[in-house]
This record gives C-alpha cells, structure tokens and sequence, in this order.
C-alpha cells in the first residue's frame, strides 16, 4: 500500500520514514487531540479522566521530546501519559510501521528514570499491561511500603493470577472496614475473570453499602444478562437509572432488552424519560 | 401597527412579547432570545394542573416549515407549541393540523396585541418608553412563580426539579420563604444535614422564624432524634404560639417518648386553636388510653368521628379500646366501620382476634387470609392463622422447606434440560457425559437434591470443557489450511492457546496477500492482474474502514486531508469531520456528524463531549448538560460557556 502522507510504498497507512518524522517530533505520536475546545487542565487530572485536548498533548509531547533528549522531565508522569496512550489509543499505532507495543516501550523507558517504591509501582503496571503476571508480582512484592495500596495491588493481581486463595487472605484482611472502593475493586476483578456469579454477590453488597452506586447496578445487570436472567437484569438496570438519571449505558442496556423481550409500551416511556432530562436517544443510535 | 414592531429594539420587542404572554394568563418560568426571536418557556395555570407551553415569536415576513422544525422538537411529549410570527407562515398545512401546535400570524398578532390593550400602549411615545425603559432584572412576581412552580414540584415529590427552582429564585433573591422551601425540599431528598445547614442560615439572620424551627423539627424528628426534634418545637411555640402544626407534632413526638401527660397538654394546645382537625382528637384519645382514661378516650374518638365520618383511623382505635375493655360486640361494630372505609392488614387482623375471642374460628380464619392476601408475608397473621389451625414453629418451618425443596428441584430439572439440549447441539458422542446426564436424573427423581446439584455443576463444567475442545478443534483446523497456503510450519499447533492462534492466523493471511501481489508484479505464477487489483482494492478497503486503521481518519485530520478523510466512514472521521465543522463555526453539521459517530459507536466519549459543545454552540444547553452529566463532567459546562 501506499503511505497516505508521502505515497511511498508501505506497510501500513504511515511509512517508516513518516512514522520516524513525525516521531522525532511528537513522540506519542498524536499531534491533535480528539477533542474540540482547548480547555485549561492539570495534566495528572486529564490524563486520568481522558481529557486529551490539543494543549494537553503538545505539553507532554514537548515534554517527551526533552526527556527522550535527555533534557530531563517529570518521568514519573511521562510513564502514566504512555501507559495511559497504551490502554485507550494502541488502535492508533497500527497505522505506523512501529511496534504495537511502542507506547509501553516508552513507558519503560520513562519509569527507568522514577526511583524508589514509585518507580516500583510504575514498573509493576507495564509488567501487568504486557501480561507478564508473575513477574508483575515479583515486582510488586519487592515494594518496601507495603501499605493498603500494595495489598490491593497484589489482591487484584493475584485474582487476575487465578490465584483465588491467596486473594481471599488479603480480602480479608482488606474488608474488615467495608469500605466499597475494595469491594468494588473484587467485585471488578471477578466480572473481568466472567466469574459472574460471584461479581454478583458482591456487587449486591455495594449497593447495600452504598445505596446510589449506580455502577454497582449496572454491572449487576450484565452479570445477570450473561447469566440469563433478563428480568432481573432490567430490574438492576432500573435502579442504576433511578441513582444516576444520566447513566446513558443503562438506558441504552435496558432499552436493548425491552426491544428483545417485545415491551413496546416500557420501551416507549423509557424513550421518553431519556428526552425529557435531554438524552436524546437518536445521538446513541437508538429511538 | 406593524411597522412601530418592525422599528423596535429587540430589547423593546422581547419585553412587548413578554407582557402579551402575560396579559394572555400564561406564567412565565424563563424566557431567551436571539437575532428575530424571542422565546418563552411558560405555563398556562388551570385548576388542579398546569399546561406547559413555549411560546415562540419570530419577527420576520417569512416563516418556512424548517425553520419551525429547526426550533421545535416535535417528538417531546406535554409541551405545547405557540408559535407567533410578525409576517406569513410557508408550507405549514401539517403542522396545522396538530394539536400541539398553534400558528398564529400577523393578523392574530395583531387581534391579540389589540385584545390586550397593548396596541395603544405601543402607539403612545411616553408608552413606548415606558416599554424601553421596563425592567431588565427579573421582578419579584418572576421569584414567586419560580417558587410557586418548586412548590408545586414538591408537593408532587419530583425533588430535583422543584431543587433546580428554587435554586433559581434563590440566584435572584434569596429570600426566607425560598430557603426554607430549599430545606423542605432537601428533607424530601433525603439530604438532611444540608437542609439543617441552611435552616442555621434563616434562623441566624431571624432566630424568631418559627416556620423554619418547625422544618427543623420534622428533619430532626425524621432523622429518629425526637429530643432534639422536641427541643426545636419547644422553640418553635414560643416564638408563635399559635403554631398548631408545631403543636400537633410536638404532641407527636411526645407520644413517641412516651411523655403522655406532657403530650395530651400539645394536643389541648392544638385544640384550643382548631377544634375541628380529626387526627388530633384521635391523637388525644391515644395520649387518653395511655393514660389509662377510657371513656375520656372513647370521648376524643367520638368528636374524630363527628367531625369527619369518613376518618378511618379513629375507627380503630375505638376498635382497639373495646377489644382492650373486652367489649367484643362494639369492637367488631368499630373495625368493621374501619374496614368498610380502610381495608388494611391491621384492621383484618384486628378482626380475626375478635372472631378468636369470641371462638368464631371460621370468622377469624377468613380475616386472616384476606390479611395475607394484602400483604402475604404479615408473621402476626401468619402466626395467629397457625394459632388457630394448632400449628406449632416447628412444622411450619418444615413446611416451608419442602416447599423450597420443591422449587430446587424444578429448577434443577430445567437446568438439566438445557444442559442435555447444548450437549445434544455439539454433536459429539462422551459416554462420561451421558453418564452423568442420566445420574443426575436419577437423583433428582430420587429426591436427592444435593448431590443431584453437585452432578449438575460437574456436568455443567464437562459439557463446557466439551464446548472448548470442539471450538479449538475448528480454529485449528482452519488455522493449519492458512499456515499451509502461507507456506508457515509451525510443530506445536495444538499447544498454542486461542490468542496464539489468532495471531498466527492474521500473520499467514498478510503472508498470503503480499506473496500474492508480489508474484502478480513480478509478473510470474499467481493471480492475473485482475485479481490482484481486486485485491489490492479489498486491502484499501480496509484501510479506508476497517477495523485494522482505526483512527486513520485522525491521522487524515491532523494532514487536513479532507478528501481522503471524508471516504471513510468510521466514528473517528466522523468525529474528525465534526471537528472540523466546529473550527468552522458551521456548528449545525458539527452537531450532525458528531451524532453520525456516536450511532457508530456510543461509547465514543470524545464523540459525546464534542456534540456537547457543538450543541451548546447551537443554543440547546439542556442535552449538551444532560451530555456532559454523562461523562460526569458537568464543570465543563461553565467552561464551555466561558469558552464561547
């Protein structure tokens, strides 16, 4: 195929010699964000809310340029920009002719640069995301402070080991004061492993804590439709709803299953509902 | 008449619209305006309800049907549209015919503005001016209509919207009457440590507010604190003495603590102000009994009675009075009344244990079921009824497991079911399985639901190991056929896991198009050129839009390749396309393809802020908040705002 900016031949949409130029001066590759306005943000807040305008990204391309110069940087949050481009825009990188993993090489080479138990942490999330799970572990326990955080690092990972037993010990230990972060945090981690059952019981505890959990309800309601029982599906899915009137992934979720179950009339009013707090349904496709 | 309108202001326009939307009964809850148009968000009060209205008027000589649909949303349902222009309406015969919508041109206008004496106002200079000069500010009489429509939100319980009003009046003025209606509000909510934070406020700016100690009271009393919530009514009277439902609630709460004496002096209080309120004589006559005065008691629930016939609750108290005096025939006169006007659990259950003392077994029986069919899980009924048919705990209970067991076991049977049919669907032959199939059968007829269960969860894990080893058997299959035309050897294939085998299937499938295209330039064996242009043509198809490039549109965006951009048809260019609309200012088309990429993917969260702001740009600030709510970033609706 063709390069689509220099019409060299390539391998994919941006050839090497493209994909280099560009590189050299944007190293996280996107130069223009996806979003309109160009707002002012603090650059740890929009990262971890996905607010990438085209301020936000010159700063940290600036600020990758420098650090890959060896003009030093902030590394520590260079590594969270490069994990966090890992995660949401690898779809990105296949349009270049450059390594599907090149975001977390970058963050690689950022988080040699952040010392101490932060360093740690950092390496310990690239060894995660490349799906290294034991090494990530080994890691992980190399931690000095070992504080909540590290026990509900290593609770999460081990879950995601398949090492039940192990994770239930520090559970426990992490549960004693109820508090719903770390129920979610099981309850996240058996939805992701499909054990839907148990993620269910847990969330059911959540929202006993924490009545307006609306999330909580929602994933209720998946694990109730992957296990087949619609009518308690929607039912979760109504009080997702009556807890956060704006959670639009309910309204379309239950929408979806009324249209299955032929409820015309529930289907009709929760059309209504949707317009008049101003969501309107035609945007997400459906109505 | 006409051309004094087509000479004003629009600022003078707006306020003459505004006093015709007035004069014409309507309240006004908010009104805006642009360019020709000023707009009127109203209701029209009717006794007992209210008709919501918006109201448009266009000061143009021409009005197509577009511009109308382009303003009105016809699909929300219990808003009526009135829409008034200076000039003609254009192709507009089916809008006409609706009856949400009402058209009225020049001539109407005219009638109206006639009608309503505003035709000599506009006529007179010192008129005119008074016009001109009219009021910016919202007026006082503006407040009290948005506190009135919180009021009446609230008394419907729809606590967020009577909140957003009176939040809104409070903007404007933040007037007593309106902060204590917040508190109410709030109390509503259920959010009581806020309500009791502004009560503070009214009552340090006038601790003599006794409204305001009486919410405070009723948050405290919700909130189980009746010594606290007492300590507020206490205020409450003594800075309005006359206060008769602080009196009635302080009785309340007193009865609550069981300060009897203290409680029948609040409900003599509420009655030396009104004699004629039923529940407080009902109340004094429970404060009575307490008090061990029976027939000072029966007294207080005859004057209930008196006064209102149909006031049930006093009926059973009298009906509780008799049965505690063991006088079963006025008791059952009494609850029968009751019933006649209220039928409830406790009024049947009452009932069923005058039947009881009076031996009248089938009676009794009868008024417990119809007890438990009110509320089918009432335990004093279900108690009394196995009182009554000698049914001890014991057996009860073991009723009740059987009954259990009996549902285990149908579910069980269905599962089973399901499990023989997906078996059946693989269409492969495992002795072990059927085996277990005909086991777990086996138990269940046998009654022996436990390990029957246990079967079934083992089953249930053999038939998805079954379900697996089929699936992996297909894709290796598959994946051996393209490793052979790739002309890729690889030993270990059945050791790969899924994954692995789906990249090694994505790497002999480009290993096969490129040796293809190769041996086709290079003019040997292969394809004919045909085919390989054909191919070539797929390949770019999947680089115009296929799920590989994703976000190659971006890419397009950020080199302004428009041309390129626009063949793709992904969200990403359509997010792109938006994008570029905006930076354009052709905020209607931004509006457009934005949404174009949301249908193709509704969880495009850039996608929905962008349409939040290109919506916001067109004006329509309800679905961009509603958006941004969403993504719970509703700060960046102030943010947008400032931004334009």
């Amino acid at each position: 195929m063709k390069c689509v900016l220099c019409g060299k031949d390539s391998l994919r949409p941006v050839c090497k010699d493209c994909t280099a130029k560009i590189k050299r001066e944007y190293p996280f590759l996107i130069r223009k964000g996806f979003l309109s306005g160009n707002f002012e943000e603090d650059l740890n807040k929009a990262l971890e809310r996905d607010l990438l305008f085209n301020d936000i990204l010159k700063n940290l391309n600036d600020m990758a340029k420098n650090a890959l110069q060896g003009k030093g940087g902030n590394y520590a949050l260079l590594t969270q920009a490069s994990l966090h481009l890992h995660r949401h825009y690898s779809f990105y990188l296949k349009n270049f002719e450059i390594g599907d993993d090149y975001y977390l090489s970058l963050a690689e080479k950022f988080s040699s640069k952040v010392r101490g138990d932060e360093g740690r942490y950092l390496k310990y999330e690239i060894m995660r995301e490349r799906g290294n799970l034991k090494g990530a572990l080994k890691i992980l326990d190399s931690i000095s402070n070992k504080d909540r955080k590290y026990l509900l690092e290593k609770a999460k990972l081990l879950v995601e080991m398949g090492e039940m037993d192990a994770a239930e010990g520090i559970y426990q230990e992490l549960l004693k004061d109820e508090d719903p972060k770390v129920w979610r945090t099981l309850a996240d981690a058996l939805f992701t492993r499909g054990s839907y059952e148990g993620a269910l019981k847990v969330y059911a505890h959540i929202v006993e804590i924490k009545k307006d959990d609306h999330m909580a309800y929602y994933r209720m309601a998946l694990c109730h439709q992957y296990m087949g029982n619609l009518k308690m599906a929607m039912e979760a899915l109504r009080n997702a709803i009556s807890a956060n009137k704006y959670h639009v992934e309910s309204y379309l979720l239950l929408l979806a299953l009324y249209e299955r179950r032929n409820m015309k009339e529930e289907r009709k009013k929760l059309i209504t509902k949707m317009r008049r707090i101003g969501l309107e349904p035609s945007f997400f496709g459906v109505g | 008449m006409k051309e004094i309108i087509e000479r004003m202001g629009m600022d003078e326009f707006v306020h003459l619209c505004n006093r015709l939307v007035m004069e014409m009964g309507f309240k006004i809850r908010n009104s805006v305006y642009r360019e020709n148009i000023a707009v009127f968000d109203a209701y029209m009060p009717l006794p007992g309800r209210s008709l919501h209205y918006v109201i448009i008027f266009i000061r143009k000589n021409k009005v197509s049907k577009e511009e109308i649909l382009d303003m009105i949303d016809v699909e929300t349902v219990e808003v009526r549209w009135m829409i008034i222009t200076t000039g003609k309406f254009e192709d507009v015969d089916d809008l006409k015919r609706r009856d949400d919508i009402t058209l009225m041109e020049w001539e109407d206008f005219e009638r109206l503005l006639r009608e309503f004496g505003l035709e000599e106002e506009m006529s007179r200079e010192q008129r005119g001016k008074e016009i001109r000069e009219s009021r910016i500010l919202p007026s006082v009489g503006e407040v009290e209509s948005m506190l009135q429509w919180a009021r009446e939100f609230w008394e419907d319980e729809n606590y967020d919207k009577a909140l957003e009003y009176v939040n809104n009046a409070i903007k404007i003025k933040p007037l007593p009457s309106a902060l204590k209606l917040k508190a109410r509000i709030l109390r509503g909510m259920g959010k009581y440590e806020e309500a009791i934070s502004i009560l503070k406020d009214v009552l340090e700016a006038n601790i003599e507010d006794d409204e305001a100690w009486l919410i405070l009271g009723e948050i405290l009393e919700d909130m189980d604190d009746y010594e606290e919530a007492e300590e507020a009514y206490a205020q409450c009277v003594r800075f309005n003495h006359r206060n008769l439902a602080c009196w009635i609630n302080r009785g309340n709460v007193m009865l609550l603590l069981e300060k009897h004496q203290e409680a029948l002096m609040c409900y003599e209080k509420a009655l030396s102000i009104r004699r004629d309120v039923p529940s407080v004589w009902n109340n004094r006559g429970v404060v009575l009994k307490h008090l061990g005065k029976y027939d000072d008691a029966l007294r207080s629930y005859n004057i209930a009675i008196e006064i209102d016939p149909d006031f049930a609750d006093a009926y059973l108290n009298k009906a509780y009075l008799y049965f505690d005096l063991r006088r079963y025939e006025e008791a059952l006169n009494a609850v029968e009344e009751y019933l006649n006007r209220k039928e409830d659990v406790r009024g049947y259950i009452l009932l069923a244990r005058i039947h009881m003392k009076r031996n009248l077994k089938k009676e009794a029986k009868e008024a417990l079921e119809k007890a438990l069919a009110i509320e089918p899980g009432n335990q004093d009924a279900k108690e009394l009824l196995d009182k009554l048919e000698g049914r001890g705990r014991e057996e009860r209970e073991l009723r009740r497991l059987r009954e259990n067991m009996e549902k285990a076991r149908k579910i069980l049977y269905e599962n089973l079911d399901k499990l023989r049919k997906k078996y059946e669907e693989l269409g492969v032959s495992n002795e072990q399985v059927e085996n277990m199939l005909k086991e777990t059968k086996n138990m269940l007829d046998g009654g022996e639901i436990v390990d029957a269960l246990l079967h079934l969860l083992a089953l249930m894990q053999e038939i998805h190991t079954l379900e697996i080893k089929s699936l992996k058997n297909m894709v290796e299959k598959d994946t051996s056929m393209l490793l052979d035309l790739a002309n890729m050897k690889v030993e270990n294939l059945k050791d790969l896991s899924p994954k692995e085998l789906e990249l090694l299937r994505e790497d002999a499938m480009k290993r096969i198009i490129i040796s293809q295209i190769e041996k086709g330039e290079q003019g040997g064996e292969g394809m004919d050129m045909e085919e390989i242009h054909k191919l070539e043509k797929e390949i770019l198809k999947e680089v115009s839009a296929g799920e590989e490039y994703k976000g190659l549109a971006h890419i397009l965006y950020e080199e302004e390749k428009w041309k390129e951009l626009r063949r793709i048809g992904d969200e990403h260019a359509y997010n792109a396309l938006g994008l570029k609309a905006l930076a354009n200012r052709r905020y209607k088309k931004a509006v457009e393809y934005f949404i174009k990429a949301l249908n193709k993917n509704p969880s495009y969260r850039a996608a929905e802020f962008n349409l939040a702001y290109a919506l916001l740009r067109r004006g329509d600030e309800r679905r961009a908040r509603a958006l941004l709510k969403h993504l719970g970033l509703e700060e960046y609706m102030e943010k947008m705002k400032k931004g334009k």
